[in-house]
């Protein structure tokens, strides 16, 4: 005798709005945001008026709230911040993100400390107000 | 003797059908969803959503070489903001009218931006905003 064989009830989950919705935050991110290596120092960027566009290949000094100092993202000393960049060839240019409340005397040691490599073209990023 | 029955055509039918699907296979989503999900991740976490833009800096004083430019006005930074040039204290607004009531070759001096013990950088980064916007082309930040 034949066992009718029992067909199975359970509905199957449809994944595919799932992966519309992936593919939608990926175009998302993928458009919204620009990649960039993360860096050692948490940093509150300064806002300003400036509309001047970073220049893409510049050396990134960042100085956080607590004037501990990054270059290109890795936590370094200002001495061998110094000797970094006037080992560099050719000069680069230097580009540097402060924390908005960091003592603006700390900005000036750093700044010195820059020129003292040799670098003359420094620039400071900012982000438009809020 | 029993005869042979007959081929059944529901059987026959059917297995025209079975051949059928094994031709067409559906397609597995998974690896698809799993390289979506990866990249969507990596988005996620390497991207940055700041909109910085870029304003020079110059410094003057002693370590460049000199103990100022001559001719030069010095506007030392207070915190809030507050700019104080010679006798007159004024905010960033005020700093600005304070420039367009003074003449073109003034302007044309270059300023020194001081920053005074509290001052931070948001407050020097408003005063040279001001001076930016009042008309003052060259703007240097005074080392001590």
């Amino acid at each position: 005798m034949r066992i009718p064989r029992q067909e199975s009830k359970v509905a199957s989950l449809s994944t595919l709005p799932m992966v519309n919705i992936a593919f939608l935050l990926l175009i998302f991110f993928m458009l919204a945001g620009t990649i960039e290596p993360p860096s050692a120092l948490t940093i509150d960027p300064p806002e300003s008026v400036a509309d001047g566009d970073p220049d893409e290949g510049a050396v990134i000094v960042g100085i956080n709230l607590d004037g501990k100092v990054s270059l290109d993202g890795i936590a370094v000393s200002l001495t061998k911040l110094r000797e970094t960049l006037a080992a560099r060839t050719p000069t680069p240019t230097v580009a540097v993100r402060a924390d908005a409340t960091l003592n603006a005397s700390r900005l000036v040691h750093v700044l010195v400390q820059i020129r003292e490599a040799g670098i003359r073209d420094v620039h400071l990023h900012t982000i438009p107000p809020r | 003797m029993a005869r042979k029955a007959p081929p059944s055509r529901h059987l026959t039918s059917v297995m025209h059908i079975r051949s059928f699907v094994r031709a067409t296979r559906p397609v597995a989503l998974t690896a698809l969803v799993d390289v979506v999900f990866i990249l969507l991740f990596f988005f996620m976490l390497a991207s940055s959503y700041l909109d910085w833009r870029s304003m020079r800096l110059g410094v003057s004083g002693a370590a460049a070489g000199g103990a100022g430019e001559v001719g030069s006005v010095h506007v030392r930074v207070g915190p809030g903001g507050d700019a104080i040039v010679g006798s007159h204290r004024l905010s960033a607004a005020g700093l600005v009218s304070w420039l367009a009531e003074q003449g073109e070759g003034y302007r044309a001096r270059p300023f020194i931006v001081e920053p005074v013990a509290a001052a931070n950088v948001q407050d020097v980064v408003d005063v040279m905003d001001a001076l930016a916007v009042g008309g003052v082309a060259t703007v240097s930040l005074l080392s001590q």
